[in-house]
């Protein structure tokens, strides 16, 4: 489903100066796969998942999204996927209902189809309530449980989510992770990010752990223990960090 | 570009905008509500004060030497009364009492001996009631001074006339409409576009920086949306809610000025401002409002370019706030007495609009200055769109979350492509436009020939080449530079002595509605006089060769394969059809030139070579000199000479069409597989 070969963002600071956001990332996420990519701030996760959703353009390297090449036909691509990340808010002056019109007519979307499906993720993410109020009034809660009837609302084949937990409670935590298991279930394929180890340790099928720009290590969990001999991911981070480092300092 | 995604977005802008108080305080609650009330108020206040003033006594004192004669006179005057002060001086300046009058010698003395008698009126010109007791007594004292002069006039035996030896007239010629239009023009177009602007000012902000402020801006760009139709979406509220405001305004404003002018006009008893004959004809109100359109498109596209730099709603006021005093000024300059629309102020943008409005308010605007202020304008509009575009493809300034301003020009920044967009080609064509106007026309008119190589060469050639190569664009196949096949090039002769006489037809028949203005005339009379064989070989290469080669270059390269990179064949070549007409700026040229253009993109594209085109060029201008200059075999078509001004005989007409359609269908049937070849 998502195929990623040699992605390398670099961004260009004042005075020519370069920064590598993301090096030549390789690796790809099948069909019902839940691939987690974990990393602290900085990493260069968001500046991954933006290229995948090319909502920014890779310096160099390809990605293939459900077959379709990123670089010829960026708009057949984000039809495919849906996006979530701290930076996807939603119109404050519109309400929930107003806000999911837009963006199923934004995806090609009949009407009727529109209508239907906000019912459906109403009942499935027990929105209801405040499907007719404005967002401004939401709680972080609400919003999340709407942008998430958002991402899903044109039932894309792959689902990109940046840290969609951050700054949740717990109720809303589960509620979320529910969804992405079920999604899951359903056939679509998941990258997400966090920095949280235990919900990647719950829910990733592969992980792979991002520092600097780099994806050190790719794998299944036992895989990555085998690897670090060590027996949770963070344990597994902090010693390929370590390592990173070191290598990079006798370069 | 999908229309119906534009309106989808047009449509949620425009519901997420109104929800906004500022945008409808700013859009309805200023024009509608605050303006008329301030005018009403104001012209009031003014009125009750003045009545106040009327009505009150003035109290003033005697200073000096006392003297009869004056207290005589002055306890005459309606409503003033001489009291008695200790302090005049202190009292004049505390308000106490409104005037101090004094004489120096008695005056009764004076006029006996037949002298002139000095009397002294000291009054405040900062408070009404001093200025309106100087009034009443200059007006009652000088009354009295011509009471006394008849009394000498007639014991000196002498008439009236003795004191008059001249009477001098003025009468004001101009008729009441230009009057009043000079009068409104000078204050109406600046508030139009102050309107304007307000009116886009928020919305520009609030679609985005203000959508970036709110983080929806990422949400938007992950959907299956083309940028283009999203600028478009968003442009086209801005507009919308621009031009709704402008209107509101321009209404509002048109009836409180009336109101407060008939008002002025019946207070002062004066017929300065005749507005009962002042007239708005419905023709000159819907060119008003069709000039509005290119101005409100520039100010909202203008504004929404430098909006999208900010990364929040207050930066955004900072930055556009600077602009919108900038374009008030030239709203300003237009309104000085003196300035008028001229071949230079025609171009300078918002001025050459603030002026047209002036004219057409005094009723005195001719339709070459209607046209050529909508053109300019609108070509300034579409190449700010065409920036608000190309900013919004520049991603690190759309998600910038703390830079500043990330624009650089470095070539490396430019990705090769193998032809322009057609933004960068309507670009080329802005690019072009204005430096043939700001430097072209002024080569030009120092002198013709070496002006059209500079023009052609330096402006068109050179920058274009150097643009091409610096955003490193593919310049063969831009330029489609290709060698043709022979078929073509019959083709393009064929066509090319077709256009001849199909042309000349055409111009005697527009020459009933629109003659060419005498200055061209004159200008190409006085060019093509006494031409030496020298002169002429000078003459073909400037006026024939020159612009083949460079113009070919701009429209059938680079404005043609931009638009055909996502245009259809249809719309690529009528639309650089109209954009070479246009680029005759004369009204006269404009139709002919661009049929013409639209034959040669429509024979270049067939041929898939720009030379089918700079050889039509170049065959069309040479026989053109050759006939101004008299250098045209005669032997050959001895009856022309007796068509300059009428059309060509039935059989030739015929004949060229024959030919027209014997260069198509060899195009059409010689054509190949690859002959369109710019594809996107």
């Amino acid at each position: 489903m998502i195929q990623v070969t040699n992605l390398t963002k670099t961004f260009t600071q004042s005075r020519g100066r370069t920064i590598k956001a993301v090096q030549d990332a390789t690796f790809s996420v099948e069909k019902g796969e839940i691939f987690g990519l974990l990393g602290p701030n900085g990493a260069g996760k968001t500046t991954l998942l933006r290229m995948l959703g090319t909502i920014i353009t890779p310096t160099s390297g390809q990605c293939t999204m459900a077959g379709i090449r990123s670089d010829e036909s960026p708009e057949e691509v984000r039809r495919q996927i849906g996006f979530l990340s701290g930076n996807t808010k939603l119109y404050r002056r519109l309400t929930a209902r107003e806000v999911l019109q837009y963006f199923g007519r934004l995806y090609g979307m009949a009407d009727d189809l529109i209508a239907h499906r906000t019912e459906e993720l109403a009942d499935m993410l027990d929105m209801k309530d405040f499907l007719d109020r404005r967002c401004d009034s939401f709680s972080t809660g609400q919003e999340q449980r709407v942008s998430i009837a958002r991402v899903i609302l044109h039932d894309p084949a792959i689902l990109i989510l940046d840290e969609p937990t951050l700054g949740l409670d717990i109720m809303t935590c589960r509620t979320i992770l529910d969804f992405i298991l079920e999604a899951k279930k359903r056939g679509h394929c998941i990258i997400f990010s966090t920095h949280y180890m235990t919900e990647a340790e719950l829910l990733c099928d592969r992980i792979g752990f991002i520092y600097s720009g780099r994806l050190m290590a790719i794998g299944t969990q036992p895989e990555l223990y085998q690897q670090t001999q060590t027996n949770n991911l963070k344990d597994a981070f902090l010693q390929m960090a370590d390592q990173d480092q070191q290598r990079q300092a006798t370069l | 570009m999908n229309l119906k995604t534009v309106y989808t977005i047009l449509r949620k802008e425009l519901l997420e905008t109104l929800r906004d108080k500022r945008t409808l305080i700013a859009m309805i609650g200023i024009p509608v509500i605050l303006y008329p009330l301030l005018f009403l108020v104001s012209t009031q206040v003014i009125m009750i004060q003045q009545g106040r003033i009327d009505e009150r006594d003035s109290r003033i004192v005697l200073t000096g030497k006392p003297s009869e004669q004056l207290n005589q006179w002055l306890e005459k005057i309606e409503k003033v009364k001489i009291i008695q002060s200790e302090n005049p001086t202190g009292d004049l300046l505390a308000g106490d009492i409104h005037a101090m009058v004094s004489t120096a010698e008695n005056p009764a003395d004076i006029l006996a001996q037949l002298g002139t008698a000095e009397v002294k009126i000291e009054y405040d010109s900062t408070a009404p009631d001093s200025n309106k007791a100087r009034q009443r007594i200059n007006k009652a004292l000088k009354e009295e001074s011509k009471k006394i002069l008849q009394t000498r006039l007639e014991t000196a035996g002498l008439k009236e006339e003795f004191t008059k030896p001249l009477a001098i007239q003025n009468e004001n010629l101009a008729p009441p409409q230009k009057q009043t239009g000079s009068l409104l023009g000078t204050i109406l177009p600046m508030i139009m576009i102050i309107m304007l602007g307000t009116g886009a000012f928020y919305p520009a902000i609030d679609v985005t920086a203000g959508e970036k402020e709110r983080g929806t801006f990422e949400t938007l760009l992950s959907t299956p949306t083309a940028k283009s139709e999203i600028v478009c979406g968003k442009f086209l509220t801005v507009f919308i809610l621009s031009l709704i405001t402008g209107l509101l305004s321009l209404g509002s404003m048109v009836l409180c000025l009336m109101f407060q002018l008939s008002q002025m006009a019946g207070a002062a008893g004066d017929a300065q401002f005749n507005l009962a004959a002042f007239q708005l004809s419905a023709a000159n109100i819907l060119t008003i409002f069709i000039i509005l359109i290119p101005l409100a498109f520039f100010i909202c596209s203008v504004m929404m370019s430098i909006a999208l730099f900010a990364r929040n709603f207050k930066e955004a006021q900072n930055y556009v706030t600077p602009f919108f005093m900038v374009i008030i000024l030239p709203g300003v300059a237009a309104g000085l007495p003196g300035m008028e629309l001229t071949r230079t102020t025609m171009f300078i943008p918002i001025t050459n609009v603030a002026l047209l409005f002036k004219e057409l308010l005094m009723g005195t605007a001719s339709p070459e200055a209607i046209v050529s202020v909508f053109i300019t304008t609108a070509v300034y509009a579409m190449m700010a769109l065409t920036i608000a575009v190309w900013i919004f493809q520049k991603e690190d300034i759309i998600l910038s979350e703390e830079k500043g301003l990330p624009i650089t020009l470095n070539r490396s920044a430019f990705i090769p492509r193998p032809t322009p967009t057609p933004g960068m080609a309507i670009m080329f064509f802005a690019m072009a436009f204005l430096l043939l106007f700001y430097v072209g026309t002024y080569v030009q008119t120092r002198n013709i020939i070496t002006g059209s190589f500079i023009t052609q060469w330096g402006l068109f050639f050179l920058p274009i080449l150097t643009l091409l190569w610096f955003t490193k664009i593919d310049i063969k196949k831009t330029l489609s530079l290709k060698t043709p096949r022979t078929t073509a090039l019959i083709a393009t002769i064929l066509m090319a002595a077709a256009m001849l006489v199909l042309g000349h037809q055409y111009t005697t028949w527009q020459g009933n509605f629109i003659k060419p203005p005498q200055e061209y005339a004159e200008m190409m009379k006085t060019l093509f006089e006494n031409t030496t064989p020298a002169k002429l070989i000078v003459l073909l290469l400037a006026i024939a060769l020159s612009p083949a080669v460079c113009e070919e270059v701009l429209f059938r390269g680079v404005i043609l394969s931009g638009l055909r990179s996502r245009c259809s064949v249809k719309l690529s070549i009528i639309a650089t059809g109209i954009l070479f007409g246009l680029m005759h700026i004369y009204i006269s040229q404009i139709i002919p030139t661009a049929l013409l253009g639209i034959v040669i993109t429509y024979l270049v594209l067939r041929s898939g070579s720009i030379f089918t085109g700079i050889l039509f060029h170049l065959l069309n201008n040479s026989i053109a000199v050759l006939f101004a200059t008299g250098y045209f075999p005669k032997t050959i078509f001895t009856f022309v000479e007796n068509y300059e001004q009428t059309y060509f005989p039935t059989w030739l007409t015929l004949t060229a069409l024959l030919l027209l359609t014997t260069g198509i269908a060899l195009l059409e049937l010689t054509k190949q597989k690859n002959d369109f070849p710019i594809q996107g």
